[in-house]
């Protein structure tokens, strides 16, 4: 699993936030915008969709803080409207993009060869290709680092659902992807 | 696709997400079970792709727009905010001025108006047993019925509360001519004692009680068991007589039983 430390906004940011302090607001989007996009990206497989997601989840966020009771952690509240704000705008959307387009705009890290690149291209679209209900525990686990339990929470499902999800969804990945070899760690 | 039980929870086992319990179960099944064997291998190798794949950063510019763009909407927010304060305060001073929902109560000085010694006599009347054109099922149905006959209505018609309800009787209904005004007559039983509530269009009654812009100046006057009530509201002149004891602040309930009215009337005291 890549780098994904994911820290939670602290309890004195989110108060300033909810106060409407601006300064505070643009800390917690710096802090999180990442993460969000990135999750609509995958769930999407479209940038420009993505950022519109990003923008719309960033207005419920700051609208609805108030709501936020802190019974649950922050990012798996957070994670919850990301995933459907991102689900809404694919059901909304009339765009289809061809799997194999709709990550080749992605920027090619300078420190990755072209063969890497060429290797996450076919991974994201395989990914892609599973249908909504099994992508989204995989963006959620693999690529934003959440546990089984913060999963469920965020998708309202049970924990056992999550692992059975996951294992459907890496089952048919596998089959995509039979000719791919993980790289050495 | 793999029909064992196990294969649900291959995925956890790979990831070592299971208790010890369960861990040994899973691990007793692959022992003797080859197409899950596989599965699992299948599954570990494609968790270790998808452990390959990373946060991809928002570009720097969509942030940078996006982040100016969504700090600025306090502002229309402000905006809407203020917009929404104005329309409620025009929308309260004109509800007020319609219903006028704070009413002084004062002791009368000067003389009865015609108006009002006519609508005393009326009630005298039905106490005595006089009976008037209709006969309404209820209140509403007394309203509806001077409505269609184009006499005057108050603005706002009684809603009683179900549990008000058995306290209200409405006798009967009428229009007549009072003191030189085409009048609304009603005659009620409240709490088993008489009322009687006359309505005629304030431009038809000499020397009507004036309306304030905010409230409305109830007069009271003690006639013997009687308490008459008179005053303009809403375009309408109303003279009340209630034999209730309680200078006729449960004959205003007629049409406050409202909750949002009733702090208003319960206020009610005579100056």
């Amino acid at each position: 699993m890549s780098d994904r430390t994911r820290s939670e906004p602290d309890v004195e940011l989110l108060d300033q936030c909810r106060a409407g302090n601006r300064e505070a607001l643009g800390r917690l989007f710096d802090c999180l915008k990442d993460r969000v996009y990135s999750t609509a990206l995958h769930i999407c497989g479209d940038r420009s969709m993505a950022a519109d997601v990003t923008q719309d989840v960033f207005i419920k966020v700051f609208a609805r803080l108030s709501q936020f009771d802190g019974t649950s952690a922050f990012t798996t509240w957070l994670y919850r409207i990301v995933v459907n704000t991102a689900i809404d705008h694919r059901r909304a959307s009339t765009r289809t993009l061809p799997l194999e387009d709709a990550m080749a705009d992605s920027p090619a890290p300078l420190i990755d060869p072209y063969a890497r690149l060429e290797r996450r291209r076919r991974i994201e679209a395989a990914l892609l290709g599973l249908p909504e209900n099994l992508r989204v525990p995989v963006v959620l686990r693999h690529i934003q680092g959440l546990s089984y339990t913060e999963i469920a929470e965020a998708l309202e499902i049970s924990a056992g659902t999550v692992a059975s999800r996951l294992s459907r969804a890496h089952a048919r990945l596998a089959r995509e992807l039979a000719d791919l070899a993980p790289e050495a760690s | 696709m793999n029909q064992h039980h196990e294969f649900e929870r291959l995925a956890a086992f790979a990831e070592d997400q299971l208790e010890p319990l369960e861990r040994a179960t899973i691990e007793a099944h692959l022992r003797g079970c080859e197409e899950c064997r596989r599965a699992l291998a299948d599954i570990a190798r494609s968790i270790a792709l998808a452990n390959e794949l990373e946060i991809e950063r928002m570009p720097r510019e969509t942030a940078a727009a996006m982040r100016a763009q969504l700090l600025k909407a306090p502002r229309p927010i402000r905006w809407v905010a203020a917009a929404a304060a104005l329309a409620l305060l025009v929308g309260s001073a004109l509800y007020w001025q319609v219903n006028r929902p704070w009413a002084v109560m004062r002791g009368a000085v000067d003389a009865p108006t015609a108006f009002e010694q006519e609508g005393r006599r009326l009630h005298t009347q039905l106490r005595s047993g006089a009976s008037l054109d209709y006969a309404p099922r209820d209140d509403r149905d007394a309203w509806d019925w001077l409505a269609a006959q184009g006499a005057p209505v108050a603005g706002l018609l009684p809603d009683h509360p179900a549990d008000q309800r058995p306290r209200y009787q409405v006798i009967g209904a009428a229009v007549d001519e009072v003191a030189g005004a085409r009048a609304s007559v009603l005659s009620y039983r409240i709490d088993g004692r008489p009322v009687t509530l006359v309505l005629a269009h304030r431009r038809d009654v000499a020397n009507a009680p004036r309306a304030g812009l905010l409230s409305k100046t109830v007069t009271h006057r003690r006639e013997g068991d009687a308490n008459v009530l008179t005053w303009s509201v809403g375009g309408g002149t109303y003279v009340m007589v209630s034999e209730l004891e309680d200078h006729g602040q449960r004959a205003c309930f007629v049409c406050h039983t409202e909750r949002r009215f009733q702090s208003t009337i319960l206020a009610l005291r005579p100056q």
